[in-house]
């Protein structure tokens, strides 16, 4: 290794530090968008991974003229006799439209025991301590947006909701659920189930929907055809149904967030060409000399790999770590909003971070060994070719 | 120490825009010879340059430097051949404008074996015959031509050659910078160094201590 070839590649770099700057700058950009918009993407697939995995085997749901209705709690009972299943549980849920924000929260009708919903989500949130112990009144969990949305409109401890019938429900705000739960939780409402249905009007004989777990997923699809066949008016949704929208939401997102990408990648591509097409008269010049005073083409060539290997290098690199500190310190601002805008709040979580090995190599080779090449292939053809003109 | 045998040079052989660079060219420079090479532009004096340097190879004929023939030799060993046998001026210098003086001088050993101490030991002394000393961290845009030319006669010198071909050294120069630059062609001569040099300034010929004269005209020696 010829240290002061390094030395002369490094020096000749800070010479044309500019020149090296604007590429620098652009292919730093180009892998920074490129490696940001996957890592959401990735985190947000692994944090819907953990949600679908939560997720029940199969959701019944009773339609009506082709819009989803109640369903009788009773069809739980006969779903759970099918051989497979392991529980049939109906549930009280809906929107609820908070008309000064103009947001809506998702409210889920749940044991009315406290205790219970520390057992159940003991992981998953912060109770009010304060107000725990004097709790007299009924009572609800909430996301950290619903949370923040109340804060907004003076809501403090407790809040006022308007049933179906027109009465005021008041409740108090008994926990929050944590920021890590914050893409399946910001904009949730957790209460007791009878007031959950007071609030929406629904019968006690009556559920939103019936959750269906079947431990074995070789049984799932013989227990969807049985439901079916029993309900010929319900939809049965499977978690694989879920995982494929979800991934189909992404991935539509994501190849519209490539094709934002196609300038950056145009002034890449220009660039390369610019490089690949040809020396500046300058640095003919000085490769014509390097050799007439004693310069071997592989010296020139080591020369120059030193000098595109290190501005790709550091190109990558850069891209890299800002993408990261991007993604996973400042928690993605505007590009995350623009992924997870489907959700009625807009999630304050922290994404989980994913070092994507495929995505690293995508971003490595695309710029890389292209800028090498296309700086190496022209200094070889100059330094074969064109040295004698240097003496004229 | 250099000898050219029966040598043509023809570029873009066999092609429509085929030009006949030289012609049967014989040519032979003794150890510590001056050797001037008249002729006008364009008649073939950097074409002799270019083969001796190894940076062409003659379409005919044999190039022989040092007792050695580099007219079939890969551009490699060319290259190394130039690196330890030879001092190259060019007419308009040819330096890296926005390199140091130091840095110019000392470009043809950066690929050499030698380590960054005995380089810098050379270009030191170097700097000091050719009073630079004191410009050795100055960018070479800011010297002037005199200065240059020194910079360009420094870096020919830094790696001990034993041949300097010097093409239109003085093309650019005003009086006394011609007058500083033969002192020193003079000193390299009392040196030992066989010197071969290419120019149409009449002042060259009238030198007593040119030891052989030769005239060159659309490619030939007349």
């Amino acid at each position: 290794m010829n240290l002061k070839l390094i030395d002369y590649g490094l020096s000749s770099l800070w010479r044309r530090f500019w020149k090296r700057f604007t590429v620098i700058l652009i292919f730093s950009l180009l892998v920074f968008l490129l490696v940001s918009i996957f890592s959401i993407a990735t985190s947000l697939r692994q944090e819907l991974g953990i949600t679908l995995d939560a997720l029940p085997e199969l959701i019944v749901q009773k339609m009506s003229g082709g819009r989803q209705t109640v369903i009788p709690a009773e069809r739980a009972y006969e779903i759970a006799t099918i051989p497979g299943v392991s529980a049939a549980i109906p549930r009280v849920w809906g929107y609820y439209y908070f008309g000064s924000a103009n947001v809506n929260f998702t409210i889920i009708g749940q044991d009315p025991d406290l205790d219970s919903y520390k057992a159940k989500y003991s992981k998953l949130f912060e109770l009010n301590a304060p107000l725990i112990d004097t709790l007299t009144r009924p009572f609800f969990l909430a996301g950290q947006g619903v949370v923040d949305i109340m804060d907004e409109y003076y809501f403090k401890d407790e809040f006022f909701f308007i049933t179906s019938k027109g009465e005021i429900l008041n409740l108090v705000l008994a926990g929050t659920f944590v920021d890590e739960s914050s893409l399946e939780t910001n904009d949730v409402i957790i209460m007791p189930e009878i007031l959950a249905r007071e609030l929406f009007d629904i019968y006690e004989d009556d559920a939103t929907d019936i959750v269906v777990r079947v431990p074995n997923p070789a049984e799932i699809e013989i227990v969807k055809q049985k439901i079916q066949f029993l309900y010929p008016d319900c939809r049965i949704i499977g978690k694989d149904q879920i995982d494929t929208s979800y991934q189909n939401i992404f991935d539509y997102k994501s190849g519209l967030f490539l094709a934002l990408l196609i300038p950056a990648f145009m002034a890449f591509f220009t660039m390369i060409y610019d490089k690949a097409s040809g020396l500046s008269l300058e640095e003919k010049r000085e490769i014509g000399i390097m050799k007439a005073v004693g310069w071997r083409v592989e010296d020139v060539l080591f020369l120059k790999l030193l000098e595109s290997g290190f501005v790709s290098l550091f190109s990558f690199f850069n891209g890299v770590a800002f993408s990261f500190f991007f993604v996973y310190i400042l928690n993605a601002p505007l590009l995350r909003n623009l992924f997870i805008g489907a959700g009625n709040l807009k999630p304050a979580f922290q994404l989980i971070p994913v070092i994507d090995i495929h995505i690293l190599s995508l971003s490595f080779m695309a710029i890389v060994p292209v800028y090498i090449l296309a700086t190496i292939i022209p200094a070889w053809k100059t330094a074969i070719i064109d040295a004698d003109e240097v003496m004229r | 120490m250099i000898r050219l045998d029966s040598v043509d040079l023809i570029f873009n052989s066999g092609l429509p825009n085929e030009m006949t660079a030289l012609k049967n060219i014989n040519l032979s420079v003794e150890k510590n010879e001056l050797t001037l090479l008249r002729g006008a532009s364009g008649s073939g004096k950097s074409s002799i340059f270019s083969l001796i340097a190894g940076l062409v190879k003659p379409s005919r004929g044999d190039v022989i430097i040092d007792g050695k023939s580099i007219a079939k030799i890969p551009d490699s060993f060319a290259a190394l051949m130039r690196r330890d046998k030879l001092g190259v001026i060019f007419q308009k210098f040819n330096l890296i404008h926005d390199l140091s003086v130091y840095d110019n001088i000392t470009l043809p050993l950066i690929p050499s074996a030698k380590t960054t101490s005995e380089i810098r030991l050379s270009a030191e002394k170097i700097l000091t015959d050719l009073t630079l000393t004191n410009k050795i961290n100055t960018a070479v845009r800011y010297l002037s031509g005199g200065e240059q030319q020194r910079v360009a006669i420094a870096r020919a010198l830094i790696n001990q050659p034993k041949i300097i071909l010097a093409d239109e050294p003085t093309a650019n120069l005003d009086q006394a910078l011609i007058e500083s630059f033969l002192h020193i062609i003079h000193d390299l001569k009392a040196k030992g160094i066989t010197i071969l040099l290419a120019s149409h300034d009449p002042r060259f010929s009238e030198l007593e201590w040119v030891d052989q004269v030769i005239d060159i005209a659309h490619g030939e020696i007349q």
